[in-house]
């Protein structure tokens, strides 16, 4: 086995793939953050961030280009290496499908070693899953982890202009927006991915 | 004695030298026993084709210097590695080699001037790279 083929050990080929999946991933993306931060909130008001534990995220952003680097771009492509190429891969050989990527996601979850941190995981780590199973493709798991970790440090870094913290609340319009996108996007998955369920 | 000869020419050295490094044709070569499963295959460093002493002595010498679990075939075994403990271990073992090398870096901190706040992203995606490396090396 090499690198190559855990990498994408689909039939069709990497640019078909994310040529067909890139534009409903994408479409996804907002909504999920919008979700997640909803999530969050109620979150934060259950369990307070700890001021040491904000201290050391900012810290992590306050990097320059290398933080976007590694958030954007090395940190996802090897933590789905990780959890979809090698353990979600593995499950799927011993498990169900279904706890094999609820197993993997919960895993995913619990490296982020925060409560916070730990339902984001959870629920990326689920579609992130879905998506490996229904493709064999790391590519798409990565393009999602990518954009996602890209939205979340642009919001930052345009709250920490604006000086806002987290009482900041999206616009209606964004939601609405955000959503019809989001159904746009999983409509399309489902129609590329899933196609035997409507039939079923 | 004709006929002998015919059927066992006197080659001179380098002629002998020559054939013995040609690398035989894919009909003359034995069959390498690859097991019935598709997936299973040998790993490219094994699949040096033998054509003299010194590549056998480079095969022996790389066999010698890495992991065995390297020249494991590709089977269903080595798929199914990490299993739920397994991976449950592996997370707990990421989080113990981040708060060591967390632990190491504060030590040094007045050696190094890396303060271990500003290394953390990067301390977590080489334990990430590093780890994915091992695990790949196992179930490869």
């Amino acid at each position: 086995m090499s690198y190559a083929s855990l990498f994408h050990s689909c039939r069709t080929s990497v640019t078909a793939v994310l040529g067909i999946l890139s534009v409903p991933i994408l479409c996804i993306v907002p909504g999920l953050m919008l979700a997640v931060w909803s999530l969050q909130t109620v979150l934060v008001h259950l369990v307070p961030i700890a001021s040491w534990q904000q201290a050391m995220s900012d810290r992590m952003m306050s990097n320059g280009l290398a933080s976007i680097v590694t958030v954007c771009i090395i940190a996802p492509l090897l933590e789905e290496m990780l959890f979809r190429g090698i353990i979600l891969r593995s499950f799927l050989h011993r498990y169900p499908r279904r706890h094999a990527i609820l197993a993997s996601a919960v895993l995913f979850g619990l490296a982020h070693l925060n409560i916070h941190q730990f339902a984001v995981g959870v629920i990326v780590g689920c579609i992130s899953g879905w998506l490996y199973e229904r493709t064999r493709s790391l590519w798409p798991c990565i393009l999602l982890h990518a954009a996602y970790n890209s939205l979340a440090m642009a919001i930052y870094f345009a709250l920490m202009a604006q000086a806002k913290d987290e009482a900041w609340q999206p616009p209606t319009s964004l939601w609405i927006t955000a959503s019809m996108f989001a159904f746009f996007g999983t409509m399309l998955l489902r129609r590329v991915l899933a196609p035997g369920k409507k039939q079923s | 004695m004709a006929a002998e000869a015919e059927n066992f020419p006197v080659r001179s050295r380098q002629e002998q030298q020559l054939r013995f490094v040609t690398r035989p044709s894919a009909a003359d070569r034995p069959k390498r026993d690859i097991g019935t499963d598709k997936k299973c295959r040998p790993h490219p460093i094994v699949d040096i084709p033998y054509r003299s002493l010194h590549y056998a002595f480079i095969r022996i010498t790389i066999s010698c210097a890495l992991p065995g679990a390297l020249f494991l075939p590709m089977n269903r075994q080595n798929e199914t590695f990490p299993s739920a403990p397994e991976a449950t271990l592996l997370v707990i073992a990421l989080f113990v080699a981040e708060f060591l090398i967390g632990a190491a870096l504060h030590d040094v901190q007045s050696l190094s001037g890396i303060d271990p706040r500003d290394a953390a992203g990067a301390i977590v995606v080489w334990e990430t790279a590093c780890c994915s490396a091992c695990c790949f090396t196992t179930s490869a």
